[in-house]
């Protein structure tokens, strides 16, 4: 018998079925019908809710503890560490940061006068560097990428947690180096975290933080001597009017993200 | 469950998927064809991995093309891709852990949702094993469990037998008839014995296009008395529904 030529369950005794309301004989005649029936059990599947569905993924999760699984559970260190990466990664990373600038703080300028220090230049470039690690490190995985969480939501969680590392940590070495500024490389440095968020969409983040990183760094070539552009400088160096500058990029750059937050979550062509 | 319509995707200037229409319901559905046939593309797109350039998609009457259906699709699709990248030190269980959060598992089922898909993949023994320390074969069933930790109503696997040996193709393929029965699952492979054992219908892809769809049971049944080429009844009718699907295009 094939399958077209047989009988089939009438849907009210399936949805009766299936809330648990049918009575006695129709209850046994459609689970007997279904043991034999790849049709009727997949309208059956159809017939269920969303909460019927969580509430069965619930009870196979309770059976499966039942059965003596999930003895030594996953623990939420998991997830961390998936959208984090390994641990030492980010002590070598505070580690690195805080020489390098404290280092560079010590390395003279050129004489031109135009840059104050190799450290409050370079210092914004700490956290856009450490987010295109992190992305570098975490993920190279197809399946990841198309998860709920696996866009936007992600983007987000490790740039915080760069941010929320680096600020800290480049500060105490600006302090530690002197000559003041030691929170001047803030603004610049989110402004270029975002910038990178609102471009990720189109380039993908880790290229957008490569980007822009050669950008700053070709602005810091050229306001160093020979060109020494006062421009250039002016740019890269703290000041009042600097400052204007820089929010106002952190202000664009927040509203593309969220302009475009959408993009984070649909089908891409990047591969 | 799956359904598109007149589905086009171009890469530069070729097409990779010409026109293609699908409509599919549960059960176990294989997609047979010669490599660069476009199956990995076709499953990307369903994945919600890659973004189609005509045509329509909808994945579970939801079309793509909005964020907010995507989100909801994501979901509840499991995917396999051909390979699949992990973090170094990676246990098989912290990375299927990993997944289950990323696929909105709650926080509180994903111990136990976790090891339930490692066991239905039968590598509950080395869950606490590095991944880069498992086989081949062993990586591919932990692909295959980050794929189902969701209980997901449409499945994707992009040769999903590949490295595995044939001992553990068997239990492959008794997994997938088990999940097919309420979900839809789709199977990308050149192995047309896999699509012989473990699917319901076949459909051949060539040149970006679907050009034939059968059972298992037609696809042998046009393999038997056939000169084509096959170690078997149903390689050769594969390879004669091929033959003839390229002749009736250069025509």
């Amino acid at each position: 018998m094939t399958q077209q030529d047989r009988w089939h369950a009438d849907t009210v005794a399936l949805r009766q079925y299936a809330t648990g309301t049918a009575t006695d004989a129709v209850g046994w005649s459609v689970e007997t019908h279904l043991t034999g029936c790849i049709v009727c059990r997949a309208r059956l599947a159809h017939l269920f809710t969303d909460a019927d569905r969580s509430e069965l993924s619930r009870l196979r999760c309770e059976l499966s503890v039942a059965d003596g699984l999930a003895q030594s559970p996953a623990s939420p260190r998991a997830a961390l560490r998936g959208v984090l990466g390994p641990w030492w990664a980010w002590i070598g990373l505070v580690v690195t940061a805080f020489t390098a600038v404290t280092l560079l703080g010590v390395v003279p300028t050129p004489q031109s006068g135009l840059l104050t220090s190799w450290a409050h230049v370079l210092a914004p470039l700490v956290p856009l560097g450490m987010v295109a690690v992190v992305y570098a490190l975490a993920d190279r995985d197809p399946a990841a990428a198309v998860t709920p969480r696996g866009g936007l939501e992600l983007a987000l969680i490790r740039t915080a947690a760069v941010l929320v590392v680096t600020g800290p940590t480049v500060t105490a070495g600006m302090v530690t180096i002197g000559g003041g500024g030691g929170a001047a490389w803030l603004l610049p440095g989110l402004a270029l975290c975002a910038g990178a968020l609102a471009l990720g969409p189109s380039v993908g983040i880790e290229r957008a933080c490569v980007g822009l990183t050669a950008l700053w760094l070709a602005v810091v070539a050229v306001a160093s001597p020979p060109s020494g552009l006062a421009s250039a400088a002016a740019v890269i160096q703290p000041s009042g009017v600097t400052n204007a500058l820089w929010a106002g990029a952190l202000f664009a750059a927040i509203v593309v993200v969220a302009a475009q937050r959408e993009r984070f979550d649909l089908p891409g062509r990047l591969s | 469950m799956i359904r598109t319509t007149d589905l086009g995707v171009t890469f530069g200037r070729t097409d990779v998927l010409r026109g293609l229409d699908l409509n599919l319901a549960a059960g176990v559905h294989g997609l047979l064809g010669p490599n660069g046939a476009g199956k990995t593309t076709l499953i990307r797109v369903l994945a919600t991995t890659l973004r189609h350039d005509r045509g329509a998609v909808e994945v579970l009457g939801r079309s793509l093309a909005r964020a907010k259906d995507t989100r909801w699709v994501r979901e509840r699709v499991g995917y396999l891709p051909q390979s699949f990248g992990y973090q170094a030190g990676f246990t098989a269980r912290d990375y299927v852990a990993y997944l289950a959060w990323l696929k909105k598992v709650p926080s509180r089922d994903i111990p136990p949702a976790v090891d339930r898909a490692l066991e239905r993949v039968d590598l509950l023994a080395q869950a606490d094993r590095k991944l880069r320390r498992l086989s081949g074969g062993m990586s591919r069933r932990v692909g295959l469990a980050q794929a189902i930790v969701n209980d997901p109503l449409v499945l994707l696997l992009d040769e999903p037998t590949a490295g595995l040996d044939p001992e553990q193709r068997v239990a492959f393929r008794e997994l997938l008839r088990e999940i097919g029965v309420d979900a839809c699952v789709v199977v990308s492979t050149h192995l047309v014995e896999d699509v012989a054992y473990a699917c319901g219908d076949v459909r051949i892809m060539s040149e970006g296009r679907i050009v034939s769809e059968s059972t298992p049971q037609e696809l042998a049944a046009l393999g038997e008395g056939s000169d084509h080429l096959g170690d078997s009844v149903i390689e050769r009718g594969y390879t004669s529904a091929l033959t003839s699907a390229r002749s009736r295009s250069a025509r």
